[in-house]
């Protein structure tokens, strides 16, 4: 509480109040235009961002990441092309809704729940961080060491629906983490001579490259013509609902818990947590026959888990500097590049700033209400922006910003390799978030490892000695042996039936 | 563009191999067993490792049978190709001529060729790049205060 009130007048100041706003409206164009996600938007503002001050660039990322998620749910509910990964979950009743002439009321809906979903999500940021972070003043390298490995494992089984290649992008990640001089030892790794390269890959102009450059290249390389627009005239219908959200109260506070607790996972994110929840809400709810033919209870349990868990993905990011998901560890770069080192400490160092990205927090996801009120009225504008001049815009603005980071011609040269190997690896079913959380983690683990290795004098004993790390460390090692064991179990009773 | 999932495997499972040769040559810290190539060479085998998977499982799936490389996306847009091609040569302009011409020009002219092939007239195209460009360097160079290159402009540029 000793930190609210200097917290309040940080945030409530004419710049920062500026800045969320025009960081929403950016979120807001961002999110409604589809194919453009919430990573790939943060991605193109942080070099925007860097002239700013910590909390101003901070807040301008947690504000356009929110924007984006509930504006994604504009163009899924009037064309049925998801703007975000995050609103796929309940794209079909959305649109059924539009068809029976209701975009207004579900796009309110959308605004209304996104709003709900990201306080309550925040409210449990700024309740459970703190704490945890007074848990973890405790942890020593072995306890770090074992929650990034922890990170790293769920970051696999959670990134799709085939582990091989989600571990196969999680080595990516890794082994472009490797790259630059060696921790402990200083030795060039991975430069081959290059001297660009002896700080490791950079990493906001890596990024840039893996999230924008192949949506760019796949947007011209799509045969036929850009989506119709015609037809998705909303009409106003507030008063509906708040009624409607009312009824279905319930679903929304279970659906923003729910969607909290999942961010809070290290690797899970907010797409998961909308999956997961629409999920959820249909198997508990009292007509599933409903669902499917513009039924609005997916539509409010999603789209306030995905909201829920994009802001409680930042305990894990700010607690112990193990990103939550792929836009907290561009979060994590950026509080590096801020001097606000993420990690228990920054609770006690850095304690009024935090409270003010915590207020941010609340503040942004506040303005999610009016701008769904302006999603109604102006959607239709941003959807008819055709997607073949908003490309080749992005494509100098990934360039500039791939630039703009260090001034140095070697980001393009970084963004334009990433994006290439991104490119090729989506096309071959391979997810791209594991590589982002392999590159922020890669340098985590392997420091700790190290930390971890020198003071136990190579006794990997050392790593299950105290009570904590030995809990964590059987936890991951249980996670590592769970797809074999479950193999072995659901063979067993079909080889004594044989 | 897609690799099967043999080529995958392949590819991999070499590229684990070229990172524990690679690595063979770092010093080690004398009398411990850890160094600088301890996590890559974690790296390396774990690589080699997810390479077998894919390998194996597209051997039992009999998948090897599928082409090793499918073009269809590129092959059958024409169009579409050349406008991918061109925004990979843009980028390595950028990369290349940047400091020469200048960043403003560049994308200038990346983007009114690119709003052309998108089947605009050529008033329309030049004006938006022009609008663009300038909106962009303006918040660039004189918002955010990152000097852009300006090249050949930079007796006119403001």
């Amino acid at each position: 509480m000793d930190y609210l009130l200097p917290a309040l007048g940080m945030v409530f100041q004419g710049d920062i109040l500026l800045i969320v706003l025009l960081s929403c409206l950016f979120g807001f164009v961002v999110g409604v235009l589809p194919g453009i996600t919430a990573t790939m938007a943060v991605a193109l503002m942080v070099p925007i961002t860097f002239a700013l001050s910590p909390l101003a660039a901070i807040a301008s990322i947690v504000s356009a990441a929110a924007m984006v998620m509930a504006a994604g749910d504009v163009p899924g509910a009037l064309l049925r092309i998801p703007g975000t990964p995050a609103s796929a979950a309940y794209v079909d009743d959305a649109h059924k809704l539009t068809l029976q002439g209701r975009a207004g009321y579900i796009l309110g809906v959308g605004a209304l729940c996104s709003m709900l979903g990201g306080v309550v999500g925040s409210a449990v940021l700024i309740f459970a961080a703190p704490m945890l972070a007074n848990v973890a003043l405790n942890f020593s390298v072995f306890e770090f060491f074992w929650l990034s490995v922890l990170g790293l494992s769920c970051a696999i089984f959670v990134a799709g629906n085939d582990p091989v290649k989600g571990g196969l992008a999680l080595l990516i990640g890794l082994i472009i983490s490797c790259v630059g001089m060696e921790y402990s030892s200083g030795l060039p790794r991975f430069t081959f001579g290059n001297a660009d390269l002896l700080d490791g890959v950079s990493f906001i102009p890596a990024l840039i490259g893996m999230f924008a450059l192949p949506e760019i290249l796949r947007s011209f390389l799509r045969a036929g013509k850009d989506v119709d627009t015609s037809g998705t005239r909303a009409v106003d219908e507030w008063k509906n609902v708040f009624s409607t959200v009312w009824g279905y109260r319930r679903v929304v506070m279970r659906s923003s818990a729910l969607g909290s607790f999942i961010g809070m996972l290290p690797g899970a994110s907010a797409d998961i947590a909308a999956w997961i929840s629409t999920a959820v809400a249909r198997r508990v709810s009292r007509n599933p026959e409903k669902w499917g033919t513009g039924h609005v209870e997916g539509v409010i349990g999603g789209s306030s888990a995905n909201n829920a868990a994009l802001s409680s993905a930042w305990i894990p990011a700010l607690v112990f500097a193990i990103p939550g998901d792929t836009i907290t560890a561009i979060a994590i770069g950026v509080l590096y590049m801020k001097g606000m080192n993420p990690g228990p400490a920054v609770f006690i160092n850095n304690a009024d700033l935090v409270y003010a990205v915590f207020l941010v927090f609340l503040l942004a996801n506040l303005l999610l209400l009016p701008f769904g009120w302006l999603a109604v009225r102006i959607a239709k504008v941003v959807l008819a922006i055709p997607q073949r001049l908003i490309m080749p815009s992005l494509l100098v603005l990934a360039v500039i910003g791939a630039f703009a980071i260090n001034n140095d011609f070697s980001g393009i040269a970084v963004m334009f390799w990433m994006g290439v190997l991104a490119y090729i690896l989506e096309e071959c079913d391979v997810p791209i978030a594991p590589i982002v959380l392999g590159i922020v983690l890669g340098k985590i683990v392997e420091q700790n490892l190290m930390q971890s290795l020198i003071s136990s004098q190579g006794n990997l004993l050392g790593f299950f000695e105290r009570p904590l790390s030995a809990v964590l460390g059987c936890a991951t090692l249980f996670i590592w042996c769970f797809p074999v064991l479950r193999r072995i179990l659901r063979r067993s009773p079909a080889t004594a039936a044989a | 563009m897609r690799l099967s999932d043999t080529m995958l495997g392949l590819l991999v499972g070499a590229f684990g191999v070229a990172i524990l040769w690679h690595i063979a040559s770092y010093p080690t810290i004398p009398g411990h067993y850890y160094g600088p190539a301890m996590f890559p060479a974690i790296v390396g085998w774990g690589f080699i490792l997810f390479g077998g998977m894919l390998l194996l499982r597209s051997i039992r799936q009999a998948a090897w049978r599928k082409p090793l490389l499918d073009w269809q996306t590129w092959r059958n847009n024409g169009r579409g190709a050349l406008a991918a091609l061109f925004v990979l040569a843009s980028i390595q302009a950028y990369i290349y001529l940047g400091d020469l011409i200048g960043f403003q020009i560049l994308g200038f002219l990346i983007m009114a060729v690119l709003f052309l092939w998108a089947g605009r007239t050529l008033v329309f195209s030049i004006g938006l790049a022009v609008f663009v460009t300038v909106l962009l360097d303006a918040l660039f160079s004189k918002l955010l205060r990152v000097p852009l290159p300006t090249g050949v402009l930079s007796q006119f540029w403001w």
